[in-house]
């Protein structure tokens, strides 16, 4: 079918804009999800056993650490430069698994 | 022995001599490309599990064609053109490959299974965090398609060749081969090669184009720490239902890529780990390999070379640039908005194409700034921008439908 580029542009523009207003729709009805469903989920807070403190000074090497963590990185996920040691936190563990495949994805020969 | 021309030992040679100076050419060049495609696969310039099979592929079946009954020429590989009930059935005792094609090919099942695999990969966290900014990127990067749809037109192309190519600018190839199966089956194949060429070169060429449109200052800008709290797997199956349903029902011509992506995001969300094991490995990686494969022996020259391959380069380009100049600008809006404390590289991860343009993102801010984090950000853009690109080409194929393009 054959037509003329004025009506294409048209029909380009009323496409991109409806796209635009879905997408839009979309992003409120991901809000709205996470605001219901968070309400839901409230939990009562946790209370931190209290702390024991032992009286023996720890053995504690933080450079033995570090390159036991570096070794272990890098056999895992190849040559990649480690930015920071963090505490491990219970937050952000749920994302661990899919970024470590994203970041060797384009590696076919591993 | 007498009576027995050399040639006849040799059809590979004996079409080749055979063949129109335009075939001739385009054979020998087609298989040049074939090599070209294994190397730059193997050094990593284009993707290289899609490349590989389909330049051998490319090159194996312009070296083999053949005589058939009658002089005419062909291949043991398959038959795109055979359209009859008895000419695909008979093809399917022949060609080796015709069995992929027919039942996997030629109605999108394939498109479906690549989809239903990257939705294994999808974690839909990222946009549930930040679903506005991750949207809105979104949506500036398919200014490409915009334009190219118009611009194809204008260049000759009819309507519904126009609109396919145009979905090039949304950088999805699965997404390419499904809307060209049902806009323009006629081209699809040259259109979804074109596409997959040059998504192969989105790795290689948008650093450039990044580095080109920010400066290196606003490409090292750090993200500051996320305070959003994580998305629980049940909030994010709960989003993949309803998002699925309604794109379905809006758009029902678009409804079996919708559910292979969101069924693969329930999929991972869900715990079902063999189901998840076999989609996100041997589904996605033997649907990527066959897909490639089956591109590659398309792309024979009796079959692909037609005048408007030129048109389709050109297109396919303009839209991927424009689309990330388009995801660039978004990046730029949101960073003069944020009072300069967004980083607008993160714009050129909504041209789709995950996770490509997500890590093109990080790689390039990393270069400018080592401690500079902009992955979950990107990922989200990226991840927003299948949902786009698959409801724009759902919209381009229900309105040419609806107005009988």
């Amino acid at each position: 079918m054959t037509q003329t580029v004025g009506t294409t542009i048209g029909q380009a523009v009323f496409s991109y804009l409806l796209m635009a207003v879905i997408a839009c729709i979309c992003a409120v009805i991901i809000r709205l999800i996470v605001i219901v469903l968070a309400r839901t989920q409230k939990r009562a807070p946790i209370v931190a056993p209290p702390l024991t403190v032992s009286a023996k000074t720890a053995a504690d090497d933080p450079a033995a650490i570090a390159a036991v963590i570096a070794a272990a990185v890098h056999a895992a996920l190849g040559g990649h430069r480690l930015v920071s040691f963090t505490e491990a936190l219970p937050q952000p563990t749920w994302a661990h698994e899919i970024r470590s495949r994203h970041h060797t994805s384009h590696m076919p020969h591993r | 022995m007498p009576g027995i021309h050399i040639l006849d030992l040799f059809q590979g040679i004996a079409t080749l001599a055979a063949s129109e100076p335009f075939i001739f050419t385009g054979r020998i060049f087609l298989m040049m490309l074939g090599l070209l495609l294994i190397y730059l696969g193997q050094r990593g310039v284009l993707e290289a599990l899609l490349m590989i099979p389909m330049g051998l592929g490319m090159a194996t079946v312009n070296a083999a064609v053949l005589f058939l009954r009658a002089g005419k020429m062909g291949t043991l590989f398959l038959d795109p053109l055979a359209s009859t009930t008895d000419d695909v059935v008979t093809q399917l005792q022949i060609n080796w490959l015709q069995p992929i094609y027919t039942f996997a090919f030629s109605n999108g099942l394939i498109a479906c299974l690549v989809f239903l695999g990257i939705g294994t990969l999808l974690d839909v966290g990222y946009v549930m965090q930040r679903p506005f900014r991750s949207m809105f990127l979104a949506i500036c990067g398919e200014i490409g398609t915009l334009v190219a749809f118009p611009l194809g037109v204008a260049m000759g192309l009819p309507v519904n060749e126009a609109a396919a190519t145009a979905t090039i600018g949304g950088a999805d190839g699965p997404m390419v081969l499904f809307a060209s199966l049902i806009l323009a089956p006629e081209i699809f194949v040259p259109i979804t090669v074109v596409g997959y060429l040059y998504l192969g070169l989105t790795y290689g060429g948008y650093p450039y184009l990044i580095k080109l449109l920010v400066p290196k200052k606003l490409r090292g800008i750090a993200m500051p720490p996320d305070t959003t709290r994580p998305i629980s797997a049940g909030e994010k199956m709960v989003f993949a239902v309803v998002a699925c349903v309604l794109l379905s029902l809006l758009f029902p011509v678009a409804a079996p890529l919708f559910l292979a992506l969101f069924l693969g995001v329930i999929v991972r969300e869900s715990g079902l780990n063999y189901f998840y094991d076999l989609f996100s490995n041997q589904i996605l990686y033997g649907a990527t390999f066959f897909l490639g494969l089956v591109l590659g022996v398309l792309c024979e020259a009796n079959t692909i070379l037609n005048p408007t391959v030129l048109i389709l380069l050109v297109i396919g380009i303009i839209a991927l640039i424009f689309s990330a100049i388009g995801g660039l600008i978004g990046g730029y809006i949101l960073y003069f908005v944020s009072g300069g404390k967004y980083n607008p590289v993160i714009g050129i991860a909504a041209v789709s194409c995950v996770p490509t343009t997500a890590k093109v993102a990080q790689k390039v801010v990393s270069a400018a700034n080592n401690n500079a984090i902009i992955l979950p950000h990107a990922l989200g853009a990226s991840i927003s921008g299948v949902i786009t690109s698959a409801t724009f080409a759902a919209v381009l194929i229900s309105l040419l439908r609806a107005t009988g393009g």
